[in-house]
């Protein structure tokens, strides 16, 4: 706790929390949404190929993305260690802030298990993304990833704000899951039909 | 002119909504930073591929994330809209003059509209159809790697200027 205290009164820490310039706060605070949106975006591309949203788009070439993920995390894990510097005495006593941490940690830790089971493990990924292995890493690490995002944005809050909004997230988040599945059904019904020579799906129709 | 459009931005019911639920901002934040990965998880990996990374995945086929990318950008289109609308109701500011002078929203809304008019020229110059007969392995044409690395500039600048916008508030 001292060492937390001396930390936040330091010349630099203190430069950075009151400066005005776009060199202080608000530098970490864009390059810690940047970093995040370079290491999730190829996850979202996974997540649209396991959930079949999306057609079969070959894995392995994902591959080169890998850096740029990397790259993303090291951004987050940098510029987010500036930003706890600026008030690490009352963040340290944030509940809504570690279970961000705690999640951002176990979240990073199953997509790693996730990407080295699916691209290194594996001569060919789009077989081995389709074992219960790869999903339940996946769709663990997805979930860790929603709640880190969820009570990172809300660390700001009261705790009341937070026990209210948790409510709203979670019915938004059924309805998201609700209209995946019900895309999902569309578009299979579309395949099964345009895969059908026409005079059967006609008469298919028809029935 | 002016008076129709401060009339236009300011939204008394939305901020009725955000003062009787103390929920409601904060849940517009989530969704915008969930549209804003999925938009750029979408959008960003096919400007990457246009620019050379992930050669391998035909761009035909990557190309139909893309309407996930346009749901991605609906969310944070109408969680902004939410923001600018109500947001009187946050700060006691009147929308119309945070649009007249938080340079940031106007940066990010200029890059917004750019990132547009470039998917607009994408298309439009026929660069669309020329990257979708491409194969697998194929280099894009210089200007297809140009509009590439000026949607990927736009989206990481309205994102950056985004982030900007309370500290001028």
């Amino acid at each position: 706790m001292e060492f937390l205290s001396w930390l936040e009164n330091t010349d630099t820490v203190t430069w950075i929390r009151e400066s005005t310039s776009l060199l202080g706060y608000t530098l970490y605070l864009s390059l810690h949404t940047l970093g995040l949106v370079f290491l999730l975006g190829p996850v979202v591309i996974i997540a649209l190929r396991m959930t079949g949203l999306v057609p079969p788009i070959p894995l392995a070439p994902l591959r080169s993305f890998f850096p740029l993920m990397v790259g993303g995390f090291i951004v987050n894990l940098a510029s987010g260690l500036v930003l706890f510097s600026t008030a690490p005495v009352s963040f340290v006593r944030n509940i809504t802030f570690l279970v961000k941490l705690t999640c951002v940690i176990l979240a990073a830790a199953m997509l790693w298990r996730f990407l080295q089971y699916v691209f290194r493990g594996c001569d060919v990924p789009d077989v081995a993304i389709e074992t219960p292995r790869a999903r339940r890493l996946f769709a663990v690490s997805s979930a860790l990833w929603v709640v880190a995002i969820t009570a990172g944005r809300l660390t700001a809050y009261s705790a009341y704000v937070i026990s209210r909004t948790l409510g709203a997230v979670t019915v938004a988040f059924l309805v998201a899951i609700a209209a995946v599945l019900i895309v999902r059904a569309l578009m299979a019904r579309r395949t099964r039909d345009e895969s059908l020579p026409s005079s059967l799906a006609v008469s298919l129709k028809g029935r | 002119m002016d008076s129709a459009l401060a009339y236009w931005l300011r939204w008394p019911s939305i901020e009725v909504f955000l003062d009787t639920y103390s929920w409601a901002w904060p849940l517009c934040e989530v969704l915008h930073f969930a549209g804003l990965i999925l938009l750029f998880g979408a959008v960003g990996t096919y400007d990457l591929r246009l620019l050379g990374f992930g050669k391998g995945i035909p761009l035909s086929l990557l190309k139909r994330a893309l309407p996930w990318g346009v749901v991605g950008f609906a969310l944070c289109a109408g969680t902004g809209f939410v923001f600018v609308g109500g947001i009187k109701s946050n700060v006691g500011v009147h929308p119309y003059t945070v649009l007249m002078t938080n340079p940031w929203l106007q940066l990010k809304l200029l890059f917004i509209a750019l990132a547009g008019v470039n998917v607009l020229a994408f298309y439009a110059t026929g660069m669309g159809r020329v990257v979708d007969a491409l194969g697998p392995q194929d280099d894009v044409p210089p200007l297809g790697r140009v509009m590439g690395a000026a949607s990927l500039m736009l989206w990481l600048g309205a994102i950056y200027f985004g982030r900007l916008i309370p500290w001028a508030l």
